[in-house]
C-alpha cells in the first residue's frame, strides 16, 4: 500500500465528514441567530393570528347581579356535500341507512328536531341548485358535553365543522334593558348599540391580541419562531348603582300598573334623595337586548330620561319652593279662588272642582288649585319663575350616564307671553324629563341641596384595579333655603291624606310628601282631550327623605265620567295621577322602605291597637 | 549475526488520525447534544401551547358556567321556586314587633309589649289584639 493510496482513503471521508459537520453547524448557527429569513417570507409558512378581547361585564350595586357578561359559544354547521358522501370512500356516494343513522344521531346529541337535521343535510345550494349546499347551520349551543362527543377527532361528523365565537349576553332578560342597552350583532362592527354599553364602549371593549408566527413543514408553529405574542386583554368591568331588588319591584309595580290603567307607556325612577344615586330606573315597553334587532323600535325608547313632556301640575311643588323661598307668601295665606279677577290675565281653569272662595297655599297645593297657583306665577314675575325653574335643573341635562338624553324645554322668560305667565306654574307650555322632574324634587327632600343623579358606580379593569368612582355626592346648586324645603314637605303631607288628590299614594306608617300630574298631551296646535300624561312624584319618608319615587303612565285608559268604586268610594277607572300612579307609588314605596329598612315615622298608623295609653311600668320591666 | 530480516517499512505519512478522529467524534457528539436540547424545547413548546389552549378552554367553559348560573338565579326564577316551594315570608303581624329605642329599651307605649307580657303570665287571649284574636279564631 502506498502512502498516496492511505493519504486518499484517509483524507477524503475526513474531509467529507469535516465539510458536512462545517455546513450543519453554519446553518444551525445561522439559523439560530435568524440571520437566515428568506423561507419566512414564504405567505405559506408565516402566520399572523388577531384575538378577540373578552368583553367586560356590567353589575348591579356592588355585583350583587351580573346584567351583562360575554361567553363563548360553538356554531355547528354541516357541510351538505360531503355528508352525501361515503365516509370511507368519498368516491361513492352515501349508504341510505347510515345516512339515516348519522341524522338520527346527530339530532339525538344536539338535542334539536329530527327534520332540522334532515332539512340541513338535503339542502341544495341556493347559487346552483344542481350542488349540494357547503355550510348550513345546524344550531349555536353552549353545551360542554356536546362539543366534546362532536369535536373528537375521531368523530364520525366529518361534514360537520364547529366555529366558536363570543356572544353577549344579557342573564335579567327584558329587565333593565333601557339601562342596560345591547351589542350590534354585526360581526364587522360589535359595539355597543344603547344604554350603558354604547356610553360606556370604549370601557367595555376588550383589547385584541395578536400572534405572528412560523409554521414548520409539518403544519405546526416553530414555537421559538414567534415573532408577536400578545394577549388579549379583556375589557374594563362595570358596575352601576342599581339595586336589583328595588329594580325587580320597580319593574312589576309598573307592569302591573300599565295593565290595569291600560297605559301605553310608563316609566318609573327610584333616586336616593342624600347622594343622587338611581336604585331603579324602569321603562315599559321594554324589550329583550340579546334579540333587540327583533323588538320594534318604539320598545328601545327610554321615556325616563329621552321623553320632552309636559308635567302638569307636580310642577306646582316647584312654584310653591319659589313664593316660599321669596317669601310671597306663606303657606297659609290665603288666596281668591275667582278665575274671572282682572288683576290677572286668562288665568287657567279648575276643571269641575267647586272651592271656596278663598284658599290657603297649602291647600291649593293639596287640592291642586290651578287658579291659585297660576295666580301666584304671576305675581312672582316671569323672571323668577324661570330661574328657580332653570335652579332646579329643569330646562337642563342631568348628566345621567345614558346617551339620548333630552334637555326639556324651558323656553327663557323674556319670550313668555303673558298666558304663559299663569301657565307655566301650573306645568303647561314647558317640558321637562322624568329624571329632571325625579331631581328637583330629591333636592327638595335634601334641604334645598340639588345633587347630579348618577348611575355609574365604578370601573374595575380585569385585574381589580378602579379606574374610575364616582364621589360620594356632587353638589349642583342650592335652589331654595332648608327651611323653605321643609316648609314644602310639610304642606305636600296633606296630598296623600284625606282630601288630598293621592289619598291611594299613602304608605302605612310612613310620612308621603307627594304631588300628583295630570297633564294633557299635545296634539296638532293644541291638546288632546283623551291623551293625558298621569304623575306622582313622592318623597318618602317625608320627616327624614331617604328616597324619591317618581311614576308616570302615559295615555293611561281616558275616562270622563267617574266611575265610583262601591267599597272606597274612590274612582276606579280614571287617567288621572291620584288614581292612576299614586297606587303604583304606594307599593313601590311600601317594599322598597322595607327593604332599605327605613324605620316607620308615623308607627302607629300600622295598627292602632298598638299605642294605647299602657302604664310605664309594664313596658320597662326586664 | 546478520540475518535477512524483513523490516517493515513505516510509511511516511503521518495522517494525525487521533485529532481528526477526536474531531469527528466531538462533533458528533455535540450535534447528539443539539438534537437533543432542541428535541426538548421543541417538546416544551408543544406543552406550553397545549397549556395556552387548556387555559383558553378553561376560561371559556368558565365564562359559560358562569352565565348559566346568572341565569338561574335572576329574581324571577327565585320567585317562582320560593313559591312553588312554599317559602314565602310575610311581613311580621304588629303584635309580633317591638319598637326599639336607641338605647336599646323597648318604645314607650307599645301595647304589643305589654300583652305579650300579660298574656305570657296568664295565657288570656283576651289580652291579645283584636287581629290576633281573630287569627286565633281561624
Amino acid at each position: 500500500m502506498t502512502g498516496a493510496n492511505e493519504k486518499v482513503r484517509f483524507y477524503a471521508p475526513a474531509v467529507l465528514l469535516v465539510a458536512g459537520a462545517l455546513g450543519i453547524g453554519t446553518r444551525l448557527v445561522l439559523l439560530h441567530l435568524s440571520l437566515v429569513t428568506a423561507h419566512t417570507k414564504q405567505p405559506n409558512y408565516g402566520f399572523t393570528r388577531n384575538t378577540q378581547g373578552c368583553r367586560g361585564t356590567i353589575y348591579c350595586m356592588d355585583g350583587k347581579e351580573v346584567l351583562a357578561q360575554t361567553k363563548t359559544v360553538w356554531d355547528y354547521h354541516v357541510d351538505a356535500q360531503a355528508a352525501a358522501r361515503d365516509p370511507v370512500n368519498p368516491k361513492k356516494p352515501i349508504k341510505p341507512e347510515v345516512r339515516r343513522e348519522k341524522i338520527r344521531t346527530l339530532a339525538d346529541v344536539l338535542q334539536i328536531p329530527l327534520l332540522q337535521v334532515m332539512d340541513a343535510y338535503a339542502k341544495r345550494d341556493p347559487n346552483d341548485p344542481s350542488k349540494m349546499a357547503r355550510y348550513v347551520k345546524l344550531v349555536t349551543s353552549d353545551d360542554d358535553g356536546i362539543h366534546a362527543v362532536l369535536s373528537d377527532p375521531k368523530r364520525r361528523f366529518k361534514e360537520l365543522s364547529i366555529t366558536e365565537r363570543q356572544v353577549r349576553v344579557y342573564p335579567q332578560g327584558r329587565r333593565l334593558s333601557h339601562v342596560v342597552g345591547f351589542v350590534s350583532k354585526d360581526p364587522t362592527n360589535r359595539v355597543g348599540g344603547a344604554g350603558i354599553e354604547l356610553r360606556y364602549e370604549k370601557w367595555l371593549k376588550g383589547t385584541p391580541g395578536t400572534v405572528r408566527g412560523t409554521r414548520i413543514a409539518t403544519g405546526g408553529e416553530a414555537r421559538v419562531r414567534r415573532e408577536i405574542d400578545v394577549d388579549a386583554r379583556p375589557g374594563n368591568d362595570v358596575y352601576l348603582t342599581i339595586d336589583p331588588n328595588i329594580q325587580y319591584e320597580v319593574e312589576r309595580a309598573l307592569a302591573a300598573g300599565v295593565a290595569s290603567n291600560k297605559a301605553e307607556r310608563a316609566w318609573a325612577i327610584v333616586l336616593s334623595v342624600k347622594t343622587g344615586a338611581v336604585l331603579a330606573l324602569a321603562n315599559l315597553p321594554d324589550y329583550d337586548p340579546a334579540q333587540y334587532n327583533k323588538s320594534p323600535d318604539s320598545t328601545r325608547f327610554n321615556g325616563a330620561i329621552s321623553e320632552n313632556y309636559e308635567p302638569g301640575s307636580v310642577m306646582k311643588t316647584i312654584t310653591a319652593c319659589a313664593v316660599l323661598n321669596e317669601r310671597i307668601v306663606g303657606p297659609d295665606t290665603m288666596i281668591s279662588t275667582a278665575r274671572n279677577d282682572p288683576n290677572y290675565y286668562r288665568l287657567p281653569g279648575d276643571g269641575s272642582h267647586k272651592w271656596e272662595e278663598r284658599m290657603s297655599v297649602r291647600e291649593a297645593l293639596v287640592h291642586s288649585s290651578n287658579i291659585v297657583y297660576g295666580k301666584l306665577g304671576v305675581d312672582l314675575g316671569p323672571k323668577r319663575l324661570w330661574t328657580y325653574m332653570t335652579n332646579f335643573g329643569l330646562g337642563r341635562k342631568t348628566g345621567i350616564e345614558l346617551p339620548g338624553e333630552e334637555t326639556g324645554i324651558i323656553p327663557n322668560w323674556n319670550s313668555w307671553d303673558k298666558v304663559k305667565w299663569s301657565r307655566a306654574p301650573i306645568g303647561q307650555g314647558v317640558a321637562v324629563t322624568a329624571i329632571q322632574l325625579a331631581n328637583a324634587y330629591a333636592a327638595i327632600g335634601n334641604d334645598g341641596e340639588l345633587l347630579r343623579p348618577f348611575l355609574v358606580q365604578k370601573v374595575v379593569d380585569p385585574d381589580g384595579a378602579v379606574l374610575y368612582e364616582h364621589q360620594e355626592k356632587e353638589v349642583l346648586g342650592h335652589p331654595i333655603r332648608p327651611e323653605t324645603a321643609r316648609k314644602v314637605r310639610e304642606m305636600m303631607l296633606g296630598v296623600a291624606k284625606k282630601g288630598g288628590t293621592a289619598r291611594r299614594a299613602a304608605v302605612k306608617g310612613y310620612s308621603v310628601a307627594g304631588k300628583t300630574g295630570t297633564a294633557q298631551m299635545k296634539e296638532g296646535r293644541g291638546y288632546s282631550q283623551t291623551a293625558y300624561n298621569a304623575s306622582f312624584i313622592g318623597i318618602v319618608p317625608a320627616s327624614r327623605p331617604e328616597i324619591v319615587i317618581l311614576v308616570t303612565y302615559q295615555k293611561p285608559a281616558y275616562c270622563r265620567s267617574f266611575k265610583l268604586s262601591q267599597e272606597t268610594g274612590l274612582p276606579l277607572y280614571n287617567h288621572q295621577g291620584g288614581v292612576c300612579a299614586a297606587p303604583t307609588f304606594s307599593r313601590i314605596a311600601s317594599a322598597v322602605l322595607r327593604y332599605m329598612a327605613v324605620a316607620p315615622d308615623i308607627p302607629e298608623e300600622i295598627d292602632p291597637d298598638l299605642y294605647e295609653d299602657v302604664p310605664e311600668e309594664d313596658n320597662n320591666q326586664p | 549475526m546478520r540475518r535477512n530480516r524483513r523490516v517493515k517499512k513505516h510509511s511516511r505519512f503521518k495522517s494525525g488520525a487521533t485529532g481528526m478522529a477526536a474531531l469527528i467524534v466531538s462533533s458528533f457528539i455535540m450535534l447528539m447534544i443539539y438534537w437533543t436540547l432542541d428535541s426538548q424545547c421543541t417538546s416544551i413548546l408543544r406543552d406550553i401551547g397545549t397549556a395556552e389552549n387548556k387555559l383558553k378552554a378553561l376560561d371559556a367553559e368558565y365564562g359559560r358556567e358562569n352565565a348559566r348560573w346568572n341565569a338561574m338565579k335572576t329574581r324571577e326564577r327565585l320567585d317562582e321556586k320560593i313559591t312553588r316551594f312554599g317559602l314565602a315570608m310575610q311581613s311580621p303581624h304588629p303584635d309580633q314587633v317591638v319598637r326599639m329605642t336607641a338605647a336599646g329599651e323597648p318604645a314607650p307605649g307599645q301595647m304589643s309589649v305589654a300583652r305579650a307580657r300579660a298574656r305570657a303570665k296568664t295565657g288570656n287571649m283576651a289580652l291579645a289584639s283584636p287581629r290576633t284574636r281573630r287569627q286565633a279564631r281561624r
